[in-house]
């Protein structure tokens, strides 16, 4: 079994080199689409933004661009949609995106992606996955981008669930509409809590991970999901936010532990190293190098051996074939020696 | 004529300053002290600009009592306790931002080394390829 999943493992690595120029841009595609679907399907106040068509275009667009573009379109579609609903939300959530931006650029994690992920992550109902998978990946400083994703998430969320009493423009005037869009986007105790939760969590797996005891990214990921457990737990006591649901808690963040394990077998431990194409020159050549990674683990293949049958087993008609399924054992067990 | 072994290292080097390397050549630019001298004064200002940016929020967001039951006294107080925030926001900032830049230096560095031994290996192979082209001349 160990063996298959590490072939499955080698075979995808094999494949990531082969078409990383292909793999990419539809990566970068489909993270574009969700991102603006999902903006389309919680907001979607833009009429001219919610088709289809100009969704496709920005997400082709960006398949193309570097994945800081992928940030961009969502910030420019999520206030766009904000823009339709009330000038006031608008104005907080730019201000609120530069304050974010300019916290961004002291710590410069390099990870822009993540803004866009954790809010991603919330929708697909899996959110206790980011911190997990952003602690492996990353560095201690993204637990300043997963926590930004928090904020954005939560903002999102503020405006669906208060765009009635904001379109409404005479239940309240613009300085109260102000308050109150103030209020729920930023003295949201709850929003408070996840934010510290994940950024706990995120530095924790990120330390842990890189300690060098056996299987520290299985330990960082089990630690990191009961910190978030813990750290979530005592925030809402201490702060007094409403009940948690206990069970649908533990159940996501068992779920997202898992699933962290299972990105981290297939994605973090392995080296994506991908085909590079450089050029350089020295005094007498230009060099158009394509550089292809090499095969740690050749995946056994099976080869039929055939021997001469002697004159008297000729003559009763017989030959002779190897017992391959032994000769595959032996390879198998050869081939685990090297892995580990 | 072309050598393997100089190709080899010429294609590590140029793989090297195309991923990971491009940021570690940046920060090496540098010395230690201007790198970091930089990163702080970046760092001032955008806390600054951000700093601007929340004041004026707090400011819109309480402009009614602000207008209407403060007196220039309460105005200047609240100058001064802004004033006393923005030094403790821009204090840890500065801090935080200090130990980043230090720690991207030396990490920089380190991963250079790898780059910088290429470099030698080259310089040496050019260096006996002069020597072989003067002999035979």
């Amino acid at each position: 079994m160990m063996m298959k999943l590490l072939l499955v493992k080698e075979k995808c690595k094999e494949f990531y080199g082969k078409y990383d120029i292909y793999i990419n841009p539809v990566l970068k595609f489909v993270l574009a689409f969700l991102a603006l679907w999902m903006l389309k399907s919680t907001l979607g106040y833009m009429t001219r933004m919610n088709s289809l068509p100009v969704i496709l275009v920005v997400a082709l667009l960006c398949s193309l661009l570097p994945v800081g573009a992928v940030v961009m379109f969502a910030a420019v579609f999520m206030l766009g949609h904000i823009y339709a609903i009330s000038l006031e939300t608008f104005i907080i959530c730019l201000v609120l995106f530069l304050i974010m931006f300019f916290a961004y650029y002291i710590f410069k994690p390099g990870d822009s992606m993540v803004l866009v992920v954790v809010p991603l992550l919330f929708w697909m109902k899996l959110p206790y996955l980011a911190p997990l998978v952003v602690g492996l990946a990353g560095t201690a400083l993204s637990a300043v981008s997963v926590s930004f994703g928090v904020v954005v998430y939560y903002t999102i969320l503020a405006v669906k669930q208060n765009a009635t009493a904001l379109i409404e423009s005479d239940s309240s005037g613009m300085l109260g509409r102000f308050q109150l869009m103030v209020d729920q986007i930023l003295v949201n105790r709850a929003m408070l809590v996840v934010v510290l939760a994940f950024a706990v969590t995120t530095v924790l797996v990120y330390i842990i991970h890189r300690l060098s005891v056996p299987h520290s990214w299985k330990i960082a990921v089990g630690t990191g999901a009961v910190a978030e457990l813990a750290v979530i737990l005592t925030g809402s006591t201490m702060m007094g936010v409403g009940r948690v649901d206990m069970p649908a808690m533990i159940i996501g963040i068992v779920v997202s532990a898992l699933l962290a394990l299972i990105l981290e077998f297939f994605l973090f431990s392995v080296d994506y190293s991908r085909t590079e194409y450089v050029q350089f020159e020295d005094d007498d050549y230009y060099y158009y190098v394509k550089a292809v990674p090499k095969l740690t683990v050749t995946p056994p293949q099976r080869e039929v051996k055939r021997f001469a049958v002697n004159q008297k087993g000729r003559e009763r008609g017989l030959s002779e074939t190897v017992d391959l399924d032994s000769e595959m054992g032996e390879v198998r067990d050869l081939n685990k020696d090297r892995i580990y | 004529m072309i050598r393997a072994n100089k190709v080899k290292i010429m294609t590590r080097a140029a793989i090297f300053e195309k991923n990971e390397g491009r940021k570690a050549l940046y920060i090496t630019r540098f010395f230690q002290n201007d790198y970091i001298l930089y990163g702080l004064l970046k760092s001032a200002v955008s806390m600054t600009l951000a700093f601007v940016l929340g004041t004026c929020m707090w400011v819109v967001y309480h402009a009614e009592s602000l207008m209407t039951e403060k007196t220039i006294a309460d105005l200047i107080h609240l100058g001064e306790q802004a004033l006393f925030w923005y030094g403790v926001a821009m204090g840890s900032f500065l801090l935080i931002s200090l130990i980043v830049c230090a720690v991207r230096y030396h990490s920089a560095q380190k991963r250079m080394k790898g780059y910088r031994g290429n470099l030698r290996k080259l310089l040496k192979m050019y260096q006996e390829e002069g020597a072989a082209r003067e002999r035979s001349i």
